[in-house]
């Protein structure tokens, strides 16, 4: 092989062609098929092609927190097979052959996680969500169609992404009532709201999470109205960071929107500026349900402590 | 009669509990018509589990279960429920005795006390209560009580409420009188719920002789029938052949006699207690048990293998359930698993069954629907029973009806007020035993059983009227009608009770079957082939003719006639056949010796024994069975007087009011009375005294 | 997986199904020991050829427990806790720890398949897990008929001399033990609340208890704790089954007690035996609170009112949020609502959280 092997490009079209796939899962996809292509002989050559990779595929993409989740993980347990069992080699082989397995895997877990999420839905109830997520998407799917069970969902509009409306576009599909408020109707409607789902695209150390942007004040508002703010999310979306502040977050602050497509500011003037995640601290957060069962924020840290200090 | 066993009574003994399943009335036909009333759905499980759930709970180790109309499915179901003995589940073992023969509730001690069955103290219930009564400290009341008084033979287990409560039976209700510091019953007073509003009951002072203390007289009891018997209960129901009664016979007789010199004793509780004894107390029950105040019997609880949940405002599912994203559910709904609800609909204090099928904006309240059932669109039931398998076309609207089972109603019908058959009931049968009873306030007329059924439910609907034969005067007194709105709305649904003995005696020819087949457990059965029919026949003239003879009083003649009748297991139709018989034989004896004409004859002997047929004829058709006795035995007799004697002695039991002319009319125009010449030789002088009856009817009509 | 259970096995459960059905058996402690001798019944009883299939047999037996009342949490934690007992059996005898692993966040990438090994174990083999096993239910049995002890030693430590204490729970047995032990060294005030309608006769004993062993004891109605509770020094809370998240589940009356205590930032201590503790997780009130009879509430010969009334309902449990609680003490320790998970990781294995 001549050309170069270009992470970003492969990591963009993993993501492209499947749309199930999550960040974190097409980071170690295409991390694994760099290994593919490089083949590593020797074990540090193999850690400083992951290293290099991964700070590569990092600084290139803008919203890097999921897929870091991704490509730590994937450091994490290769340096962990290296040093535990000293057989690089058969790990590197599994890894290579076994690239197909892990997004099954991964989409395994999100049924996992809707299969410990079904049961905090109830009949008759009103569910806020926020945004689009694949996870909360595929418990609802289930509760409805599994379990039959009757509740209404109200999706906020999540400006600036606007994938408000592609949730609650697959939802009425499947047959449930739902309907799009804008984000500043959430206070408005949080009265009638009987739990409030939100995806995430990292899960902190301290069981806080970064989402799309306007999760936080859902989170606000949820606490100062005694609703219980669930969290739906993958495991392999924990990551090692431990932010205190919305700006702690390792992203470029003034980074305008690339799809642009989707926007239509007629009045903006050049003055709107706007971030696309934010962190919800975990004092917001009632309950994690992930694919390890249902946690409480302060058991996200156990979880990586598992991974990392050992 | 079989000898009583005497068994000492010990206290390590096993406890023993009696359930009756057969109440011997009709008040919840026509359901009952299908299913005996114990297996009917309360809030979706069979009346008898909770029943047996009190008993597994009251700590109970031996059950006898006593059937006798619709015996079979009885047995069927306990045979398949987790009741049954060599199930290592079950708490107790449970036989089934049937006694078919029993068609009162004395009927059924007597056969009890036959069998030998009871050792020591034992609980008798009725296989349709519910109860959360904490039984042991009944138990501890009556063991206390037993220790301390040597004659105290009963507890009865009741309940506090208030006098128009809506679980006191109008037909059960009764006055206690007790004693303040002992809880001893001193006088019973059934209130029939016709003659409200009384007043006053009757108290003969020399009861009060030995009270020294303050005495109560409570008519706000519930009164359910949970009894805590000793052995001597069963004994003195066999000495005393006209019990009929548990309360107003037995207890009544007990309390007041002289003789017996027992005691009974009334265990107070504010627990729940009460009886699914009619429609409106069905309705009252499924709402307590709904609205939880028989805690911990609840649909929630499973004990019956379902699987239902408890949400919040008493609402109970099981699983599987489809409700419409629109449909409401409100307070106390209790839905069966596989029920589909549609859009727009609404239900509110019912129960629906298994399988139902609810359409779109159908409104339901109040009403219980059992499995299977299917209502279609914009319906509105209100009130209502509708039974399996009913189907319910858009549009309709039932208000306080009952829908029996496999009922077909055809769209934009109105129903109110009716009780619907799938298939009319032969009548032959159908009369009345008990004469307590509450009449029915349905409109129609008599004689109008069979309604075109095409109005009532539709061109491609199923369904009867359902008229009692009972319902005598239809109209409703005011004071009734005030009472039924100070009770409930379902007391409008209470319609006449009659007894059950249609069920009874078409199964009487089964009962042979059953014996012989031994198939069926524990029947300690007496094979009544008809060598006993024919002894019994013959003792049965002897022992008349004997008391003719001797001038022996009417009461020792019954006694003696009840006493063969019981050992011989023999029915009452046999024993007034021998009564005819030897009366007959008494006449052709003045006859034939020509002491006296034919005519003088007759009257002289039914004067004096016509009266024995009072005791041996319990219903309407009883007397129809009477009136060909004797027109099948007079017409074997010469032809010069047998005319004469069929004549006088109808006139005579008439006159004694043994025989009501209605009866009359119907044996006189039935076909059996004409069947061969003979017969219709017979009934020649009979004629005009039928003419007469018919126009002074006619003439009291006009009045 | 499901296999259905012998019937010998079913004659031994069936019993203890009935009594839970018939909410027979009373008592957190009562039902605890008697599932914990039922278990030990069925490893006596049960044949397997793998501690797996015993596994598959418990776990039904916890099944076939939890459908018959599943408000009872207790019996569910002592399922748990068996079979955590034979999980770590096994686990040591199988020396592969990298199993643990397979439940955290590497499951994504681990590469060997989960395969359990089917061993084989002999006659001897077997006897002698099934005697390790029994032996370990029966150190649980000691641990729940012992659980006042770790207990009681930290009263002394948590009540001051001269405090005022509160307790909403007069029908917890631990809570009494609590303060009796505390009374052996310190001089202080209980007020109790009367609990109507559910716990009233208990409120009355309690009280007497209380009084008898010279603790000053003050009777209040449940309706007076706001007025108190600005001099209540502290709130002791019995409870009947605290869930992963913290929460804990405690008689009707004690979320507004907690609330009220939240309010006046007077601390909150609940007091709870280890196998108390649940790993579950506590999705809907609906599901956790036994609803009681509503005669407890309106006497049902008050005819006018129950006919008329809408709507009674008695509920037996409160669910009380973590962050109402400030500690709980154990008979391991006090913990911070936030650390219970820890505990509940300590004490069951992730995998037989659920049990079908």
């Amino acid at each position: 092989m001549t050309g170069e092997f270009d992470i970003t490009k492969v990591y963009l079209k993993f993501l492209e062609d499947d749309a199930e796939m999550t960040m974190p899962i097409a980071a170690i996809e295409s991390l694994v098929d760099m290994l593919k292509v490089k083949q590593p002989s020797t074990s540090s050559e193999l850690i400083n092609l992951v290293k290099h990779n991964t700070d590569k595929l990092k600084s290139s993409i803008s919203n890097a927190i999921s897929l870091s989740a991704g490509c730590d993980l994937f450091m994490r347990f290769v340096l962990r097979n290296i040093n535990l069992y000293s057989d690089w080699e058969s790990c590197r082989k599994n890894l290579v052959e076994n690239g197909e397995l892990f997004v099954q895997r991964a989409k395994e877990s999100r049924s996992k996680v809707a299969e410990f999420g079904v049961p905090f839905i109830k009949d008759d109830d009103t569910i806020l969500v926020h945004s689009y997520s694949r996870v909360v998407h595929q418990l609802l799917i289930k509760a409805k169609k599994e379990k039959m069970i009757r509740f209404r969902v109200i999706v906020t509009e999540s400006r600036p992404s606007e994938k408000g409306y592609h949730m609650a576009q697959v939802l009425r599909d499947s047959d449930i009532p739902t309907e799009v408020i804008v984000d500043n109707a959430v206070g408005y409607v949080i009265h009638k709201v009987d739990k409030i789902l939100v995806g995430a695209e990292g899960v902190a150390e301290s069981g806080g999470i970064i989402n799309h942007i306007g999760s936080y004040q859902i989170g606000c508002l949820a606490k100062t109205n005694n609703k219980p703010f669930y969290v739906v999310t993958e495991s392999h979306k924990f990551v090692r960071l431990f932010p205190l502040a919305p700006n702690d977050l390792p992203t470029q602050m003034h980074q305008l929107l690339q799809n642009a497509n989707s926007m239509s500011f007629s009045n903006d003037h050049g003055l709107l500026t706007t971030q696309q995640i934010d962190f919800t601290p975990h004092e917001y957060i009632t309950a994690l349900i992930t694919d390890l069962g249902v946690l409480t924020p302060s058991a996200v840290s156990e979880e990586l402590i598992k991974i990392w200090y050992d | 009669m079989a000898p009583k066993k005497k068994k000492e009574i010990d206290q390590d003994e096993r406890f023993q509990a009696i359930v009756l399943t057969d109440s011997f009335m009709t008040r919840f036909m026509p359901l009952t018509s299908k299913t005996p009333r114990c297996l009917l759905p309360l809030a979706n499980v069979p009346l008898i589990e909770y029943t047996l759930e009190f008993l597994a709970k009251a700590g109970v180790n031996e059950v006898y279960i006593m059937c006798s109309s619709h015996a079979d499915q009885i047995q069927q179901y306990i045979k398949n429920s987790k009741w049954q003995s060599d199930d290592v589940d079950s708490p107790f073992t449970v036989t089934t005795i049937l006694s078919l023969e029993s068609k009162s509730v004395g009927d059924t001690m007597r056969d009890l006390d036959n069998r030998g069955l009871i050792t020591g103290d034992f609980l008798l219930i009725s296989g349709d209560i519910v109860s959360n009564i904490n039984f042991e400290k009944a138990l501890e009341f009556h063991k206390f009580n037993k220790a301390n008084d040597k004659e105290h033979i009963l507890t009865m287990c009741l309940t506090n409420a208030s006098p128009y409560h809506r679980t006191r039976t109008q037909i059960d209700s009764a006055v206690f009188l007790l004693d303040k510091p002992t809880n001893k019953c001193i006088y019973y007073q059934s209130i029939p719920s016709s003659n409200l509003p009384q007043t006053s009951i009757n108290l003969d002072l020399e009861l009060l002789e030995d009270i020294d203390d303050e005495i109560l007289v409570r008519n706000d009891l519930i009164d359910c029938h949970i009894d805590i018997c000793s052995p001597l209960v069963p004994q003195i129901f066999q000495d005393n052949f006209d019990y009929q009664l548990l309360r107003s016979d037995f207890v009544k007789g007990v309390l007041t006699s002289d003789l017996v010199k027992k005691t009974i004793y009334a265990y107070i509780t504010n627990e729940y207690a009460s009886r699914v004894s009619s429609f409106q107390n069905y309705d009252a029950i499924s709402q307590d048990i709904l609205s939880r105040w028989s805690y911990p019997m609840v649909p929630d609880s499973n004990f019956n293998l379902t699987s239902y949940s408890y949400e919040t405002n008493h609402i109970y599912k099981e699983d599987k359930i489809l409700l419409a994203q629109s449909c409401k559910i409100g307070d106390c709904v209790c839905i069966g698993s596989n029920s589909k609800i549609d859009e727009g609909s609404s239900i509110i204090k019912s129960t629906i069954g298994r399988n139902v099928v609810i359409g779109k904006n159908v409104k339901i309240s109040n009403s219980y629907i059992w499995d299977n059932v299917k209502i279609d669109d914009d319906s509105v039931i209100e009130n209502s029973i509708i039974a399996n398998n009913c189907q319910i076309s858009t549009n309709t609207r039932i208000y306080k009806c009952v829908l029996g089972y496999d009922v077909k109603v055809a769209s934009d019908k109105t129903l109110n007020f009716v009780r619907i058959i799938d298939k009319p009931i032969e009548r032959v049968n159908d009369f009345e035993f008990s004469d307590d009873e509450e009449d029915s306030q349905t409109q129609q007329s008599q004689g109008f059983s069979i309604k075109e059924s095409e109005d009532l439910v539709g061109k491609n609907g199923v369904g009867h009227v359902y008229i009692s034969e009972v319902e005598s005067d239809s109209e409703i007194d005011e004071d009734e009608k005030s009472l039924h709105k100070i009770g409930h709305n379902f007391r409008m649904l209470n319609l006449s009770d009659d007894s059950i003995e249609s069920v009874t005696k078409k199964r009487r020819k089964k009962t042979r079957r059953f014996s012989t087949n031994s198939v069926v457990s524990t029947d300690f059965e007496v094979l009544s082939d008809e060598d006993e029919e024919e002894d019994f026949n013959k003792e049965a003239i002897d022992t008349i003719t004997r008391s003719i003879e001797n001038n022996h009083d009417l009461d020792t003649a019954l006694l003696e006639l009840n006493t063969l009748r019981m050992s011989m297991n023999v029915t009452y139709h046999e024993v007034r056949l021998a009564t005819v018989e030897s009366l007959i034989k008494r006449v052709l004896h003045f006859i034939t010796t020509k002491t006296l004409e034919p005519k003088d004859a007759l009257i002289k002997v039914f004067n004096s024994w016509g009266m024995l047929f009072k005791r041996q004829i319990f219903e309407l058709n009883d007397q129809i069975d009477l009136l060909f006795t004797l027109q099948n035995v007079t017409s074997n007799l010469d032809k010069a007087y047998n005319q004469i004697l069929l004549f006088w002695s109808i006139q005579i039991l008439y006159q004694l009011d043994i025989i009501e002319e209605e009866m009359i009319f119907k044996w006189w125009d039935s076909e059996e009375s004409v069947e061969t010449d003979k017969l219709i030789n017979v009934r020649g002088l009979t004629e005009k005294f039928i003419v007469w009856l018919k126009e002074a009817e006619e003439e009291s009509d006009e009045d | 997986m499901v296999k259905e259970l012998t019937i010998e096995i079913l004659a031994l459960v069936d019993p203890v199904v009935d009594k839970l059905k018939r909410h027979q058996l009373s008592g957190d402690k009562t039902i605890a020991l008697e599932i914990s001798q039922l278990l030990m019944r069925v490893i006596s009883a049960a044949r397997w050829n793998s501690p797996f299939e015993l596994i598959q047999i418990i776990r039904q037996v916890g099944k076939t427990l939890n459908t018959a009342q599943p408000k009872e949490i207790i019996t569910g934690n002592i399922v748990r806790r068996v079979l955590a007992i034979i999980r770590d059996e096994v686990e040591e005898e199988d020396q592969d720890k990298d199993q643990t692993m397979m439940n955290s966040i590497f499951s994504l990438l681990s590469t060997q398949k989960p395969d359990k090994k089917i061993y084989q174990q002999s006659k001897k083999q077997s006897s002698d897990f099934r005697s390790i096993i029994i032996q370990g239910i029966r150190d649980l049995v000691d641990e729940i008929t012992n659980v006042n002890e770790g207990l009681e030693n930290m009263a002394v430590d948590l009540i001051h001399d001269n405090e005022i204490l509160l307790t909403p729970t007069p029908n917890s047995d631990t809570v009494l033990k609590f303060l009796l032990k505390a009374r052996s060294k310190r001089k202080f005030t209980v007020l109790v609340t009367e609990n109507y309608p559910n716990g009233i006769e208990q409120a009355h004993k309690f009280v007497k208890t209380l009084a008898d062993h010279k603790i000053e004891t003050v009777l209040i109605p449940d309706t007076t704790v706001f007025a108190v509770m600005s001099r209540v020094g502290k709130v002791i809370i019995g409870s009947n089954a605290v869930f992963a998240n913290g929460g804990c589940l405690s008689n009707s009356g004690v979320s507004s007690v907690v609330e009220c205590a939240k309010e006046n930032k007077t601390p909150v201590f609940a007091v709870a035996g280890l196998f108390k503790l649940s790993p579950l997780y506590p999705f809907n009130r609906d599901d956790l609170i036994e609803v009681g009879d509503s005669g407890k509430i309106l006497n049902y010969s008050d005819f006018k009112l129950v006919d008329n009334v809408d709507l009674v309902s008695n509920p037996l449990n409160d669910y009380i949020p973590p962050e109402h609680i400030d500690i709980y003490i154990t008979n391991i320790g006090g913990f911070a609502p936030s650390f219970i998970y820890r505990i509940v990781l300590d004490n069951y294995k992730p995998e037989d959280t659920h049990l079908d």
